[in-house]
């Protein structure tokens, strides 16, 4: 394993090809870049960050400094605990609220950058959009086709229906 | 890649773009009566949601009515709302409940008042089962925001105090008065009818108690079946 590095920045190049110089404290929230570091130790050069293009890695730079000093949940402490809720802190409310297409685009960076809470947030984010809506209203939400046929969807109101017992 | 039918572009879902392991963890966010919803919504959702079914175990508000009531006994171990009011009014779903399928059936509690309001305009009940799903204990709403909720869709929250020790709870609580002590010590249902008539409500955040009682002796038999129930769901105003 290499020595632990002391360096104060890392460069971090988005897809597009864009370069944003980043404190390591900071890019470390990702799990994948910290690992990276500690098995590389100094690197000069700009870590390639491939699935994510310049807007989205900084918006999730922008997350990632405010959280810079939260404590990093312990590993296996686990799923059960993080899910016991859906509130949403109200910075994090604020920096979700951007279109469908970049919301999404944020949970898979945080997904492939493996940053948990970020993920957590836009999960929940999604989920609270959802919450109270018919059927109906998620097909328009999400711009999703009604693909039932008449059968089906005939199963499905009989299922959740209540008759009087004969 | 889009499809094109009556002349309408379907771009494909953002939704759909996320891999099925992220929906997966949006589902595990949700409660079991938006994941209802939310299978409702198209073929995919539907098979997906379906093909998850410890997930959906564990998701707020569900409870598995095989596993959960057994009233042919004599006991009541737990059951929903639905099923009491079932029960109760012999209403019975119309299909056998497919094992393999989340249904109304299995949703034993709403989260939000915006659930409610779903619930109300989706799943009408009949007449006479017109109270409204109980809202459970719940990290997600404190008790003022319950209350706030609650007058919003137009139902008061009420609290019980047990009237030996001042314990208050509401209704999940009173009614798992095992969790609590003194109704599970002697068993049998009249033993824990009794023990229920030792609670009172607490309309919540109204500065005092109604000292009227949640059970009355002439109400012993229904404990078989709904009414006593019927008195601690929340009730509209």
């Amino acid at each position: 394993m290499a020595t632990p590095s002391t360096q104060a920045t890392v460069k971090l190049q988005s897809n597009d090809n864009v370069v944003i110089e980043v404190e390591r404290a900071i890019a470390e929230r990702s799990v994948l870049i910290k690992n990276m570091l500690e098995d590389c130790g100094e690197v000069t050069d700009a870590i390639p960050i491939s699935n994510v293009n310049e807007s989205i890695l900084r918006k999730v730079i922008e997350w990632c400094e405010h959280h810079k000093n939260d404590p990093v949940a312990a590993e296996n402490e686990n799923d059960d605990s993080r899910k016991k809720t859906t509130d949403i802190d109200e910075w994090d409310q604020k920096f979700m609220n951007v279109d469908q297409e970049m919301l999404f685009e944020i949970i898979l960076a945080a997904n492939f950058l493996d940053i948990k809470p970020l993920l957590d947030t836009g999960c929940k984010t999604v989920a609270n959009m959802i919450k109270g809506k018919s059927p109906e209203e998620i097909r328009k939400l999400f711009n999703i086709q009604n693909d039932f046929t008449p059968e089906e969807e005939e199963q499905i109101r009989r299922e959740n229906e209540w008759a009087e017992d004969r | 890649m889009s499809t094109v039918s009556n002349n309408t572009i379907h771009l494909p879902s953002p939704l759909f773009k996320l891999p099925p392991e992220l929906r997966l963890e949006i589902y595990s966010q949700s409660s079991a009566f938006t994941l209802l919803q939310l299978s409702h919504v198209c073929r995919k959702l539907r098979h997906e949601i379906n093909g998850y079914p410890g997930m959906i175990s564990k998701t707020y508000g569900y409870s598995d009515p095989q596993t959960s009531m057994s009233m042919s006994d004599g006991k009541i171990k737990r059951a929903t709302s639905f099923q009491a009011k079932a029960m109760a009014f012999r209403l019975r779903p119309t299909l056998v409940v497919n094992p393999h399928h989340l249904s109304i059936y299995y949703v034993r509690f709403l989260q939000s008042a915006a659930e409610v309001k779903l619930y109300r305009r989706m799943y009408p009940m009949p007449e006479k089962a017109t109270d409204i799903l109980m809202e459970k204990p719940n990290l997600d709403f404190l008790p003022a925001q319950r209350y706030e909720e609650a007058k919003e869709v137009g139902v008061s929250c009420k609290h019980y105090v047990c009237a030996s020790c001042g314990f208050c709870g509401d209704f999940g609580e009173v009614f798992h008065s095992a969790m609590h002590g003194p109704g599970r010590t002697k068993g049998g249902i009249e033993d824990r009818v009794q023990k229920w008539l030792e609670w009172e409500e607490d309309p919540c955040m109204e500065n005092h108690y109604s000292k009227y009682r949640i059970g009355r002796p002439g109400q012993i038999r229904a404990f078989n079946s709904f009414n006593l129930w019927g008195k601690c769901v929340w009730v509209p105003d």
